[in-house]
């Protein structure tokens, strides 16, 4: 039972003592409502996203200088360029052979047609002698043989043979069950005995490049694109937090410039990896419209006879991003006032103008020869905001009553800085190769993210060296 | 509970800021009542305290990141709780100039609304809670949150003689409310 309270003289001293450290019981279930308002853990795409590039870019190299080993082409001028370089070896004196112990002639193999040959090869690689019982020590490249030989393939192979320009060493029978049962047991023991390849043919580079800019490793260059971005519009939250958010009523696309350089790597005769740094400057104008009523706003003089000012914040959901804003409305004279629960109209006209740095890392695939070169692209582009202005027009229809502060339309700034961002981008484009190094190209290309797709035409210069 | 040190803070700051929801809730379990007396203060009914509890933890977290642990994790918290409540304060122009006994007899006597553990500071702010919002906001800044007219004036927008004239007008409400309290009581 409570005893009847005495109040001191002194207010503030019993207020402080009794509710400075007032804490009630909250309710609990106020904190499932306050989860469902927050966003889901924020995780770390950008990080996710370049270890998934340079994955994949450590991936796409490793695969295509593996490619480059694997998949010699056996046209014609091919095989004669590799005939008279082991001219010596196969159907030849042998005298060089004769003359090194261990290996030996094999003349049976240049009696079959060239077109039956299957793409069997020895590389200089890891050891693995342990596959050919009673074999020599010697090296392959078991993921080139595997790559050459899918079981299927091993079924239909024929016995092997090959014609008198293969150079002998280039063959070697699939190190696996099945391939090996296909094979008849004679050539088992006289393939072990093969020459082995001390080295790449020389003839292979130039053979497998078909164009000028193919037989160049790097490239750097310059180049500048028109852009246009659009966006998704954005939904409005008008009951989120006490705070009105309003969407969109008109967008246009963000229009504007990238410029900046490129570098690119040839990891393979066709394939080319290419990244840059790039600054695109964007500049985007959207339109929102607003119901609002002076009870929705604060009231800053509620004790003043004269004129009152309401203070309204809300957030304008534009180009993707939020914009926080802060507008103050005063009433003409206080004889019209408008009441405090009439509806007006508010336009608002934002203006987004957005600086970023744009990093690419694409793979681009080649085709074509001679001046002109086609390529296609795909990868992705991180961008990394610099700075967002935004500028906020206010207009209403309601002047009689009511007007802004000072009798003008306030015009509100405010600088944002946005979140790093990663996108998809590809494209396709055309090259025209001005002289041995120096080529112009052309690649409308597209990127994008959730809610947003762009265009760039990107034109640029570059500059091809370092041979192949 | 147990009082956090500094580093402590900055820790549980720092996993709100990464969006870890269980240091979100740790944030929330550490806090939750002292605001919620904080937003009794400043709301005219519970319901509406518990709307700018949500709302001002929901800021919380949105802005935790800005935390830079300069001062208390809590009183951090606090300011923004309250600019929340002032945010989410109407100020309205029209003052009552009567007090409805029946109301708050109910509210003094109500078991819901009056904490057993603290049945005095429970009455008091049943009591603020009959005050209008921009004598509540006046005399809460000025008195509880110790903050000076000027801050206070720079907060609500308005000048700081007119916050000394509602603080003064606040007091003397006040105390005519629990004049009338004492009659009841």
């Amino acid at each position: 039972m409570d005893t009847k309270p005495e109040y001191p003289e002194d207010l503030e001293r019993l207020l402080q003592e009794k509710l400075r450290d007032f804490a009630p019981e909250a309710p609990e279930r106020l904190w499932s409502r306050i989860e469902t308002a927050l966003p889901a853990r924020a995780r770390r795409p950008v990080l996710g996203w370049v270890m998934g590039f340079v994955g994949l870019a450590v991936l796409s190299s490793l695969f295509y200088h593996n490619q480059q080993k694997k998949t010699v082409s056996f046209t014609p001028q091919n095989d004669m360029k590799v005939a008279e370089e082991n001219k010596d070896v196969v159907g030849g004196t042998h005298a060089a052979h004769r003359q090194q112990p261990g290996i030996r002639p094999y003349p049976e193999l240049s009696k079959s047609p060239v077109r039956n040959r299957p793409e069997l090869m020895l590389h200089k690689g890891q050891k693995n002698s342990s596959i050919f019982p009673g074999g020599k020590n010697i090296s392959i490249d078991n993921q080139a043989l595997a790559l050459s030989f899918p079981l299927n393939l091993a079924a239909s192979m024929q016995p092997l043979t090959a014609s008198a320009s293969l150079p002998a060493h280039y063959l070697l029978p699939l190190p696996t069950a099945t391939a090996h049962s296909l094979l008849p047991p004679a050539y088992d023991s006289r393939l072990l005995s093969m020459p082995l390849p001390l080295s790449r043919p020389p003839a292979y580079a130039e053979a497998s490049a078909g164009k000028p800019a193919g037989t160049w490793r790097f490239a750097a260059g310059f180049e500048a694109a028109p852009v246009w971005i659009w966006q998704t519009t954005m939904p409005g939250d008008p009951h989120h937090g006490g705070q009105a958010g309003f969407a969109e009523h008109q967008q246009g696309p963000a229009i504007g410039w990238q410029a900046g350089v490129s570098v690119g790597y040839q990891v393979a005769p066709r394939w080319r990896m290419a990244t840059g740094l790039s600054q695109r400057q964007t500049t985007q104008v959207s339109s929102h419209a607003a119901t609002l009523r002076l009870i929705d706003g604060v009231c800053l003089n509620p004790y003043d006879s004269g004129p009152k000012e309401y203070e309204f914040h809300y957030a304008l959901h534009s180009g993707g991003s939020e914009s926080n804003v802060t507008v103050r409305i005063a009433q003409v004279d206080s004889i019209s006032a408008m009441p405090a629960d009439e509806p007006f109209l508010l336009f608002m006209r934002t203006t987004r103008h957005s600086t970023d740095w744009v990093l690419p890392l694409t793979i681009e695939h080649t085709f074509g020869r001679n001046r002109w070169q086609g390529f296609v692209q795909g990868g992705g582009q991180l961008s990394l905001p610099v700075r967002t202005q935004v500028q906020v027009d206010h207009f209403t229809e309601e002047c009689i009553d009511l007007c802004f502060s000072g009798g003008r339309i306030p015009t509100l700034t405010a600088v944002e800085r946005g979140k790093a961002s990663v996108s998809w981008q590809f494209g396709a484009g055309l090259e025209y190769r001005i002289g041995s190094h120096w080529g112009l190209s052309v690649a409308p290309t597209f990127f994008g993210r959730k809610g947003q797709t762009g265009l760039s035409l990107n034109t640029g210069f570059n500059y091809a060296f370092g041979k192949m | 509970m147990q009082q956090l040190n500094k580093e402590e803070e900055s820790d549980l700051a720092s996993a709100c800021c990464a969006g870890e929801r269980r240091a979100q809730h740790l944030l929330w379990q550490r806090y939750k009542n002292r605001m919620y007396g904080v937003c009794l203060r400043f709301a005219a009914t519970s319901e509406a305290a518990e709307d700018m509890l949500q709302e001002g933890f929901v800021k919380v977290y949105q802005n935790i990141c800005q935390y830079r642990g300069e001062g208390s994790l809590e009183g951090w918290v606090r300011r923004i709780i309250v600019r929340t409540c002032l945010q989410m304060l109407q100020i309205q122009q029209n003052i009552p100039n009567k007090i409805d006994l029946d109301a708050l007899e109910n509210i003094l006597f109500n078991p819901e609304t009056t904490d057993p553990q603290t049945p005095e500071s429970g009455r008091l702010v049943a009591l603020l809670q009959q005050l209008p919002p921009g004598f509540r906001a006046v005399l809460n800044l000025y008195v509880i949150e110790e903050r000076s007219h000027e801050e206070i004036a720079r907060e609500l927008g308005i000048s700081v003689g007119a916050s000394k004239s509602q603080l003064h007008r606040a007091k003397a409400f006040f105390r005519k409310l629990l004049d009338k309290t004492l009659l009841l009581i």
